[in-house]
């Protein structure tokens, strides 16, 4: 038999097969879109970071707290190959603003910035010129024009006495807008530039300290972990601290190690949807088997040898992925190079951390030909069986072969039957395939219910609750612990004032649709103990907590034991901040003598440290509420409020309460769908993008089950018209065809929420402990539970009601005959 | 007395023109209730397209079919196909059991579809009859020619209708097999006052029956 004769042969063979052949070809063509689109993705979304990496600031660290010798230091360092020092100069006084002055200088060219760059004028180079982002000066109620005067109340430091100066404008520099994002003013920082020259009026040498955003030599042969280590020698050179460096994480990940990592997620996720397309092609294959082998049977008595028939059979597959593979490599290319712009875009304008981007590269040459060649690849992989039989099996045997299990000889039975049992033989009369496809189906779902888990964990409001831990709103007195110039400021003077009071709470009830209020406090304190935490008597919280608490808590003990009646009977504290505890050098049990500040009222607590946990929510020391009230407080230390308002009423609740954090500058309004909308674009930028992978894997795998029950229509032909002719009606033949399916469904369902809701919480807390964004509490993935059960039904159904049409296309008589 | 099985210028075309087919052309028919009819004629006369008609497996092209006194055109999908479980017992050349069941799922399967309980000791009187009973627990694959046409046979009564359709019972057998199986058949029909219509090329089955019908070209001789 001649090649010709071959390729004639498998042409004719996809038309007749016409079936089975858009089956796989739609099998292969999925696989192939679905890689490309993950390779596409994962390209655009490679280049994505690494331009957003850039934006943000390409700097790979910066080491804080420096003096102008260690800057000088620095700045002659030889591995330095870019360098800019800032310092954050003061803070700006001014209405609620979040403003600070600083002032920046290049010492070596190669550091840029998404933002801050200047638009028109020059940077200041007198102590009276100030350049800054137009928001800075409009928020400041002064028009954003270059010569300009500005009159600016600010803090040297953060403290002391308040200066007041006036300036004029220089310059201008680019900023981020943010005049979409419905969130407070307060949670905006307005930042703008002063000259060397104020700052040295103000601030002695050896009172200036420095942040350097440096960059080193070499960028492109480290490692992240290698930069780091290089950052560190450096730091130690100069004599500075390494605890001050900052690592620019996101471009050092991105820039650095991300192409390994990248690459190697990639390929994992790459593997993973090779293995499943592998499985379903296979079971495609594998299933109509029995048809190849017949003809296989045919072929070798015609005289086709082993090879000539094994080519047949490859000729046919490559045909077929000739066919299939150019659209799903197009699919998969231009899916993503049409969607992820905008949605990428969208996601930028939504979120504060976001650069837009203007250029999107996602194309590769080499990455269109390592899936061309995967997918080819895996179509070979698939044909194992055919070929292994089409040596093994003789001509008689391969005519004669039925797909029936040859083992069994007799079957206990019932003595009557019904449909569902009818359904129930014709599915176990093959058990290898039934197992396959359900096996096959069940696999891609447990990778869907997998993930849900943890997607369906990264909650936006879990985010949020970090900022407002319960209620809608959180009012909070924004205070001091330790302002000396201004002493007004603190929060033993505030408390005074009585500002959360009976009356605010009594005004907030007030306000229509509040349903409840919660409060909590604390008091400063001051202790007696030589260390550098407490050095002239700097002062710290202390909160209360009850017993119902003490369950949670313990899940972040790192030292010591909470045990609540021990504790009320000796006096004991929690102390809440385990990085600080080493620094105290303390020992747990060890007594130690505190000063309670009430108001203008002082009381001795002499107390000892029981346990040390992770919670940087409660006050500095927390104690049993007993021991909270043997205090005996005058005045009221409620720092916080929790307002819960009713659905309805909360846009008019917000304007209310915005109104009231309004009169008081200490005042500062929480609220939660600000917070929520802050946590959601960076929680969607991962949640969606995985959800349309798993979805894709999924509809592969439905591919198997289409295949398994067209085939097995195809193949009993014959008997589901004998089955008409003693008597099963349209009807009956339908609901025996949704039994088929639906027991398929039922095994897909089982093994997916058994399975796969085993391997989700395994993942969650793997992803948890990893510090996923938004993980903080598991939450079970009812609707995509649902939503699975119900895709899988719908589905079946559909397929059910088109292999139903297609059993009813030949006459009752011809499918009778079909076969003889 | 009136027919249990009656056609009155049925005809059954394929095709049009030039490649016009007449399967059955024009054919008055009478069977009287009990009888032992054999259908015989050439390869290509008609003679399975006059059973499938008369057992409702196929449509005529025009004429009409009476069956147990009611006119099979009158009837909806789902109403032959319960005349096809309850009145008609049709066996094939080719045997065509279910291969997933045993032989007494597959005698009892046409009850099972009309949601009724077989009857227990009738069904085990027919295994005895056909002598099956050694086999009830087995599947097709393991039964041989005349076993498995006993089988068929065993399905096509066991839900006790009034008329078994054979096409070519005997025509997979060797001779032993074929002779038993037509005795069988033969049997049984008298035993349960069923009316047996026959196809056969066999002439010795031929002269076993009541009366013989003859088809040439779709046409009755």
């Amino acid at each position: 038999m001649k090649n010709k004769t071959i390729s004639a042969l498998a042409k004719s063979r996809i038309t007749y097969n016409k079936g089975r052949s858009v089956l796989t070809g739609i099998a292969i063509c999925l696989t192939t879109v679905l890689l490309m689109s993950v390779v596409t993705s994962a390209i655009g979304l490679f280049d994505i970071s690494r331009q957003q990496a850039i934006a943000a600031g390409n700097q790979h660290a910066v080491i804080r707290l420096l003096n102008t010798k260690q800057v000088e230091m620095l700045n002659n360092h030889l591995d330095v190959e870019a360098l800019e020092v800032n310092m954050q100069f003061a803070t700006v006084i001014y209405d609620n603003m979040n403003g600070f002055l600083n002032t920046s200088s290049t010492l070596k060219e190669g550091i840029s910035h998404g933002i801050g760059n200047l638009t028109e004028g020059h940077f200041p180079l007198t102590p009276d010129e100030i350049c800054g982002p137009p928001a800075f000066f409009e928020r400041m109620d002064t028009e954003p024009v270059i010569g300009n005067k500005i009159t600016i109340p600010f803090r040297v430091g953060g403290e002391g006495l308040i200066q007041t100066r006036e300036f004029t404008i220089c310059g201008l520099v680019s900023q981020r807008d943010v005049s979409d994002l419905d969130i407070s003013d307060h949670r905006i920082a307005y930042g703008a530039a002063v000259s060397d020259a104020l700052a040295e009026e103000y601030l002695a040498p050896e009172k200036r300290y420095y942040s350097a955003a440096v960059r080193l030599f070499g960028e492109s042969s480290f490692t992240e972990e290698q930069m780091e280590n290089a950052i560190r020698e450096v730091c130690l050179d100069i004599g500075g601290d390494t605890d001050n460096i900052v690592y620019n994480h996101q471009y050092l990940m991105t820039m650095l190690t991300a192409s390994a990592e990248m690459t190697a997620a990639v390929a994992a996720i790459g593997l993973l949807i090779l293995f499943f397309s592998a499985l379903v092609i296979y079971s495609i294959y594998y299933i109509s088997v029995i048809t190849d082998v017949q003809e296989i049977g045919k072929l070798k008595a015609l005289g086709a040898s082993v090879r000539q028939v094994k080519r047949l059979f490859i000729s046919e597959s490559m045909r077929l992925c000739a066919i299939a593979i150019p659209p799903g490599l197009f699919l998969g290319f231009g899916i993503p190079a049409i969607l992820l712009p905008p949605v990428m875009n969208s996601i930028a304008k939504d979120s504060p951390f976001a650069y837009a981007i203007e250029h999107y590269h996602m194309f590769s040459a080499a990455a269109l030909v390592g899936v061309a060649v995967s997918v080819l690849v895996t179509v070979r992989i698939s044909l194992s069986k055919p070929l292994r039989m089409a040596g093994k099996i003789s001509p008689v045997e391969a005519i004669r072969y039925q797909e029936a299990s040859a083992r069994t000889s007799s079957r206990k039975g019932r003595t009557n039957l019904n449909l569902f049992q009818l359904s129930l033989a014709n599915l176990m009369r093959n058990r290898k395939r039934t197992v396959v496809t359900i096996v096959t189906m069940g696999l891609s779902c447990v990778l869907f219910m997998s993930f849900a888990a943890t997607l369906n964990s990264m909650s936006t409001l879990d985010y949020a609750r970090y900022s407002i831990p319960e209620g809608d709103f959180r009012l909070y007195l924004d205070g001091s612990w330790n302002d000396r110039e201004y002493p007004e400021n603190n929060f033993d003077v505030l408390q005074q004032q009585n500002l959360l009071g009976e009356g605010m709470l009594q005004r907030i009830r007030d306000i229509d649709g509040v349903t409840d209020i919660e409060k909590s406090g604390f008091v400063l304190f001051s202790a007696d103990f030589s260390a550098p935490i407490f050095e002239n008597h700097t002062r710290h919280s202390l909160a209360p907590f009850t017993r119902e608490e003490v369950k949670d808590m313990q899940k972040n003990i790192t030292e010591g034991e909470i045990d609540y009646d021990k504790m009320l009977a000796e006096n004991s504290v929690i102390c809440t901040s385990y990085l600080d505890w080493e620094e105290m050098g303390l020992s747990v049990g060890e007594p130690i003598a505190l000063t309670i500040y009430d108001g203008n009222r002082e009381i001795p607590l002499t107390v000892s440290v029981s346990a040390v946990i992770k919670d940087s929510r409660r006050g500095f020391l927390t104690l049993p509420q007993e021991l909270w009230d043997s205090l005996e407080l005058q005045f009221d230390p409620t720092c916080d409020l929790y307002i819960s308002v009713d659905e309805p009423n909360y846009d008019g609740a917000k304007t209310v309460l915005q109104e009231i954090a309004a009169e008081n500058e200490h005042f500062i309004l929480y609220s939660l769908d600000e917070e929520l909308q802050i946590g959601s674009s960076s929680i969607n930028l991962i949640k969606y993008p995985l959800y349309a992978l798993l979805i894709m894997v999924a509809v592969i795998s439905f591919t198997n089950l289409i295949n398994t029950m067209l085939t097995s229509i195809v193949t009993r032909k014959r008997e589901l018209g004998i089955l008409q002719a003693i008597g099963l009606s349209d009807r009956q033949l339908k609901k025996m065809l949704s039994l088929e399916g639906l027991i398929f469904t039922a095994g897909t369902f089982l093994i997916s929420v058994t399975l796969g809701n085993l391997f989700g919480y395994l993942i969650y807390l793997y992803a948890k402990k990893e510090h996923f964004i938004g993980l903080s509490s598991y939450h079970y993935p009812i609707r995509e539970t649902i939503g699975l059960a119900v895709l899988l039904i719908v589905g079946q159904l559909f397929i059910t009601a088109f292999l139903n049409r297609k059993v009813h296309r030949e006459g009752l008589i011809d499918r009778i005959r079909s076969g003889e | 007395m009136t027919p249990i099985l009656e056609t009155k210028n049925l005809c059954k075309y394929y095709g049009s023109g030039e490649n016009l087919v007449k399967a059955v052309d024009h054919i008055d028919l009478q069977i009287a209730q009990g009888e032992y009819v054999a259908i015989v004629g050439k390869s290509g006369s008609g003679k399975s397209t006059l059973l499938h008609l008369l057992g409702a497996l196929d449509n005529p092209t025009s004429g009409e079919i009476w069956v147990d006194g009611k006119n099979i055109a009158a009837l909806t999908g789902e109403e032959l196909t319960a005349l096809r479980r309850r009145k008609i017992g049709f066996i094939f050349q080719a045997f065509n059991l279910i291969p997933s069941l045993n032989v007494w799922e597959n005698i009892v399967l046409p009850i099972g579809l009309d949601g009724k309980r077989a009857d227990e000791e009738f069904v085990r009187d027919i295994l005895r009859t056909l002598d099956l009973e050694e086999r009830t627990n087995a599947l097709p694959n393991t039964l041989s020619g005349g076993q498995q046409q006993r089988t068929a046979i065993a399905r096509a009564i066991a839900a006790k209708p009034s008329i078994i359709l054979a096409d070519e019972p005997t025509g997979n057998l060797d001779t032993k097999n074929g002779d038993e199986v037509i005795s069988l058949l033969k049997l049984s029909a008298k035993k349960y006052g069923q009316t047996l219509v026959v196809i056969t090329h066999n002439e010795d089955i031929a002269q076993m029956a009541d009366r013989t019908i003859m088809l040439e070209d779709g046409r009755l001789i």
